[in-house]
């Protein structure tokens, strides 16, 4: 058996060299298809992980870490101290600076850095220690990639690179520093105690002397400052000069990240004007002790130091799944792809595996050959893909982590793109899996073609059936029905939409064909596609689903812009939006200046002065992070309309203003919140539930948010400071020429008119679909690509059939006539199924998956021109994959069309 | 020419086949029986649809008969599973068909070989002995080309040869000579026999050539699904 199975193996692939077109095209959808999915989980995974370090931050050797929704008082330590089970306490400061334009030597430092933390490996290290030469000159200076809040408009290209900063203080942080500097200060080792007095001298130094900073060679070398020296940084109280001094390993060991800079506890106190406040304290905990005992402050909460990383990344789930769910209707066009072009590979094999039969060969050896080819050419895809995806995702990452940045707050460092062994098994699972499976069933029924039908001349493809498609489309229904947040059920609909759809193209083209005009032309054309339906069904139906797809999402991105446009439109009434201009290193908790709220008030032309507060807040159950906004409700009618999907409006509002909470749809979704049920809160002043008043509308925050009147959120969390404003103009007033006055006044600080702020929301958005356009662009491109071929590949088969009608004197004007119809009749049968497939996608991308991922709501509307241009892109590739076998029909001579190689 | 004394490869016993029931019901062959004897030329003779190719499928395995008995190399060939009537062809049938029906991705030694390699035969061996066969069809020089590259002679020749690579007791040939010239078909035909008696295999081909017909053996005439003349 196994010397039958190689022979007939050696066959298919003298058989797959001989068509090495059509080879080429099955192979090229496993890897369009792997190499995408595989992109956008890398570029993801990378970007995400990039925001979830910077969001975790540097947690040493701490067991544990106490943080507050506001700073704590630094006189803490002494009671954390005391507490049960605690052997170490120090506290802490970790946020993000800026380092402005002028700080850096030149662009080419820019490139240098932003490769550096590409990299943090010693040889990279090593290289950028070396000359200027190495740093690519006009690259884009991306050390840290951020952004404001979704509102803001942004120029990744203008960003500038930022810096950790980890504030601590030396002494009490030394039993967090590694444990090898630790010990060596008792140890025999003459060396380790040299190093270890050298550490304590730069720790010792950077107490004394206030404004040093100790930075990483490797960053100093980037900065062009190697021996350190002045380096001028922006926080958020405006520009400071601070003294970079080179740190070596033997102070941290091996950082995490190297665009780091260490202060005191002081300095970083001074940089962020948080007055003797901390952000939180590092903990070292005994083993076994209960991290309940340690006594906690209203607001004040003790988690492990890897909670923060699940925090962010319980904020960024929606994105993720997102991004995944991408992913995967990206692999299934590439699978679909491949189903079509191991079908067609089959069919087209059908008379080879017959003469195979006729010559004593079982069937099941045939099919265990075919489906052992099937798996090697899967697997070889599947690498190809891996290899291509992992290309694919360099590209892209940067791309990812603007989304990101956008969406959730800054990333520092440039993702780096690794390719790790569960994504790697997984793609060439699901590639092997996609191309067995998709051979398996016309690989059996060729292997089972009777021999008698290759020895009578005459193999007939099996006729589509409608049975299966009409079982999947009933299935993509069916499975929607239950009524959970699960995303995995709205996916499977998807799947089963696009088989079903596809599947059924060749019946309906069969159908449509029937109908072909009594004219000689339109009948000829009709009758060479009905005899060769199975395959150029399979070809059609490729090709309907990337455009469904497309139009899918054409619709969904339309219709939500649509929507987030009528809302910014509507919410944003005021005159002018006052944020702090550095709002992006912590996008949701960075405050105005004090002492520009009685500026703001007392400036000409300025009638109102709204401010509002955010305080970051959690549920409790899920861990998932909620932000609560403190504004006076009363007011909010002047500057701002929201749109309420339930509760009415007044009686909402009213109940607002006495003290009830009104949330966002999001957040409404993700706690099942509504009008009457309870929301809880853990503000400094203790927890307690306030009453929801009303869910409206909104498109700032996937996460959710709740707004209270100011006096409530006040008395919930105190005043963590003003974190936007928005000023009311007094009639006639110009809001340019007050936004122009306050922003020389006030160069930390940002000043936008209504109409500033409403197209930054659409910049905003028009960013974040960016890595959607640009993913679906390539799959459907690429799809595109695939099906031309196989278009072609049907042609080419059937030269013959043309040889025989240039025989009979048709010109090539008339062939070329015949192909166009033919290409014409797959198309139209296309779009008229892609174009209701695409907007019961849409439907279910809109009315569902957006919804349970994102807890956004919005109707759908077709956007004509784009779906027009969908079907427009669907044409010209079809027509071409007409005009490609007629130029090589008019080239050929008749008698050369006419032979049969066998 | 067979004597009359020799061994019977195939026999045939009042054979029948019907397609379809009742009123669409058609006898493709009724109460038909023959027997081919070691290196015999039959030529299956008659018009269009007398039932030649039925009974060339029915003794290849490859179609079952509604009636009536069929052995071929001392096998009944009656509720034969699919690899067993697989291995019956690969190893006791060669066929040669109209359109001759080479691998098109496959040189003229590896057409020829494929039988051998599907019989699980050592590979050197059948190579060895697919360039004998090679050589006296008239190939010898062309065993790295593929079928496109040779004329319609040439591929019927590599056909032959394909069919009694492994030795069989009985070659079809159905309209061997149909898609050749005079002079191709006739070279055709006298190898096919010249062959098949050499490697004592019975030859039952079914033709409209005259030419074909007069270098048999014997003639065996259908005419609506019965033998007419012997």
């Amino acid at each position: 058996m196994f010397a039958r199975l190689r022979t007939v193996l050696g066959v298919l692939l003298a058989d797959a060299r001989a068509h090495r077109l059509q080879t080429a095209t099955t192979l090229l959808g496993i890897v369009v298809g792997v190499a995408v999915a595989v992109a956008i989980r890398l570029a993801s995974n990378a970007a995400l992980d990039s925001f979830r370090r910077t969001y975790a931050g540097i947690a040493g050797q701490a067991t544990h870490q106490v943080v507050s929704a506001a700073p704590m008082p630094a006189a803490r330590l002494a009671e954390l101290l005391a507490a049960p089970g605690v052997l170490a306490a120090a506290p802490v400061i970790e946020t993000t600076l800026v380092l402005p334009r002028g700080a850096l030597a030149a662009r080419e430092r820019h490139a240098a850095l932003s490769q550096m933390l590409d990299d943090s490996a010693p040889e990279a290290r090593a290289r950028l220690q070396t000359e200027d030469a190495h740093a690519t000159p006009g690259e884009s200076p991306q050390v840290g990639t951020h952004a404001g809040m979704p509102d803001g408009d942004r120029d990744a290209e203008s960003a500038p690179p930022t810096l950790r900063l980890l504030g601590i203080d030396p002494f009490m942080a030394r039993p967090f520093l590694p444990a090898p500097v630790a010990r060596a200060a008792q140890g025999p080792d003459p060396e380790a105690a040299a190093r270890a007095g050298r550490a304590g001298q730069l720790l010792t130094r950077m107490l004394a002397e206030p404004g040093l900073v100790l930075v990483p060679p490797a960053t100093l070398a980037a900065l062009g400052m190697q021996d350190g020296g002045p380096l001028t940084v922006r926080g958020p109280r405006g520009l400071s000069t601070l003294t970079a001094v080179p740190m070596t390993t033997e102070v941290f060991g091996e950082l995490p990240e190297v665009a780091l800079a260490i202060a005191d506890l002081a300095t970083a106190q001074e940089l962020l004007g948080l007055g003797e406040g901390v952000l939180r304290f590092d903990l070292i905990l005994a083993d076994g002790s209960d991290p309940d005992a340690v006594p906690l402050l209203p607001g004040e909460t003790i988690e492990r130091p890897g909670r923060r990383g699940e925090r962010a990344d319980a904020m960024t789930a929606a994105f993720r799944f997102n991004l995944l769910a991408l992913g995967m209707l990206a692999l299934l066009v590439g699978a679909f792809l491949v189903f079509n072009m191991a079908q067609f590979a089959v069919v087209r094999r059908r008379p080879l595996l017959g003469k195979l039969r006729c010559l004593g060969c079982p069937a099941r050896d045939l099919l265990i050959a075919v489906l052992l080819e099937a798996l090697v050419l899967g697997a070889l895809g599947g690498l190809l893909g891996l290899v291509a995806g992992r290309l694919l995702a360099v590209t892209l990452v940067g791309d990812v982590a603007r989304t990101v940045s956008t969406l959730y707050g800054p990333v520092t460092g440039t993702p780096a793109v690794t390719l790790d062994a569960a994504t790697a098994l997984l793609a060439l699972l699901i590639a092997v899996a996609a191309t067995v499976a998709a051979t398996f069933a016309p690989a059996r029924a060729a292997a089972r073609t009777p021999p008698i039908l290759v020895a009578g001349g005459s193999v007939q493809d099996p006729a589509p059936s409608l049975r299966w498609p009409l079982v999947l489309l009933a299935g993509a229904g069916l499975v929607l029905l239950p009524a959970r947040t699960s995303l995995l059920l709205p996916s499977l609909s998807v799947l089963l939409l696009l088989l079903g759809a596809a599947g059924a193209v060749p019946v309906l083209l069969g159908r449509a064909l029937r109908l072909a005009p009594r004219r000689p032309l339109p009948l000829l054309a009709a009758d060479r596609l009905l005899r060769s339906l199975p395959r150029a069904g399979a070809a059609a139906g490729a090709l309907a689903m990337p455009v469904a797809m497309t139009i899918a999402i054409v619709i969904m991105i339309g219709s939500f812009r649509s929507e987030v446009r009528a809302w910014a439109d509507g919410m944003l009434r005021g005159d002018l939006y006052v944020s702090p201009l550095f709002q992006e290193l912590a996008p949701y908790t960075a405050r105005l200046p004090d002492e520009l709220l009685p500026v703001l008030a007392a400036t000409p032309g300025v009638a109102a002065v709204d401010v509002r507060r955010a305080a970051e807040d959690g549920d409790p159950r899920t861990g998932q992070p909620f932000l609560v906004v403190g504004a006076r409700i009363a007011a909010l009618q002047s500057h701002m309309r929201l749109r309420f999907l339930q509760g009415d409006e007044a009686d909402a509002l009213r109940r607002a203003a006495a003290g009830e909470a009104l949330v966002t749809e999001p957040l409404a979704r993700r706690l099942s919140l509504q009008p009457g049920s309870m929301l809880e809160l853990h503000g400094t002043t203790g927890a307690r539930s306030v009453r929801v008043a009303g869910v409206f509308q909104d498109f700032a925050l996937d996460r959710g948010y709740a707004l209270l009147d100011e006096g409530a959120f006040l008395a919930q969390y105190g005043d963590p400071g003003v974190s936007n404003a928005a000023l009311s103009l007094e009639p006639g007033a110009d809001p340019e020429a007050v936004r122009t006055a306050l922003a020389a006044a006030w160069p930390d600080a940002e000043f936008r008119t209504v109409g500033a702020l409403r197209q930054g929301v659409l910049a905003a958005f028009d960013e974040t679909f960016a890595i959607t356009y640009v993913l679906q662009t390539i799959s459907t491109v690429l799809a595109l690509v695939g099906v031309l071929t196989a278009l072609l590949c049907l042609h080419l088969e059937r030269r013959a059939e043309l040889g025989v009608l240039r025989a009979l004197g048709a010109t090539t004007r008339t062939v070329g006539l015949l192909l166009m119809l033919e290409a014409g009749a797959i198309l139209l049968v296309d779009c008229l199924v892609a174009l209701p497939v695409g907007a019961a996608l849409a439907w279910i991308l809109i009315a569902v998956v957006n919804t349970r991922s994102f807890g956004w709501s919005y109707p759908m509307l077709v956007p004509l021109l784009p779906v027009a241009g969908v079907l427009l892109l669907a044409v010209l590739a079809g027509l071409a994959a007409g005009v490609v076998p007629w130029l090589l029909v008019r080239r050929a001579r008749v008698a050369e069309l006419l032979e049969d190689p066998t | 020419m067979a004597s009359a004394g020799a061994e019977v490869v195939a026999r045939v016993e009042r054979l029948g086949r019907t397609y379809g029931r009742g009123g669409t019901a058609a006898v493709a062959l009724a109460d038909v029986s023959l027997e081919l004897r070691r290196g015999e030329v039959v030529a299956l003779t008659g018009p269009s649809g007398s039932g030649k190719s039925t009974l060339l499928h029915i003794l290849g395995a490859m179609d079952e008969p509604s009636s009536g008995r069929v052995v071929v190399a001392g096998q009944d060939l009656a509720g034969l599973t699919d690899a067993q009537a697989s291995a019956f062809r690969n190893r006791h049938v060669g066929f040669v068909f109209q359109s001759f029906h080479l691998v098109a991705s496959l040189t003229v030694l590896e057409n020829i070989s494929l039988p051998g390699r599907l019989a699980g035969r050592d590979a050197r061996e059948v190579a060895a002995e697919a360039g004998t066969l090679a050589a006296r069809v008239g190939l010898g020089e062309l065993l790295a080309r593929r079928p496109d590259q040779l004329s319609g002679g040439q591929r019927q020749r590599v056909a032959i040869a394909r069919a009694l690579v492994n030795r069989p007791a009985l070659v079809l040939a159905d309209e061997p000579t149909g898609n050749l010239d005079h002079t191709a078909g006739a070279g055709v035909m006298h190898l096919l026999a010249e062959l098949s008696r050499e490697r004592g295999a019975a030859v039952l081909l079914a033709t409209h050539d005259p030419m074909v017909t007069a270098a048999a053996d014997r003639e065996v005439r259908l005419a609506d699904g019965r033998i007419a003349e012997r």
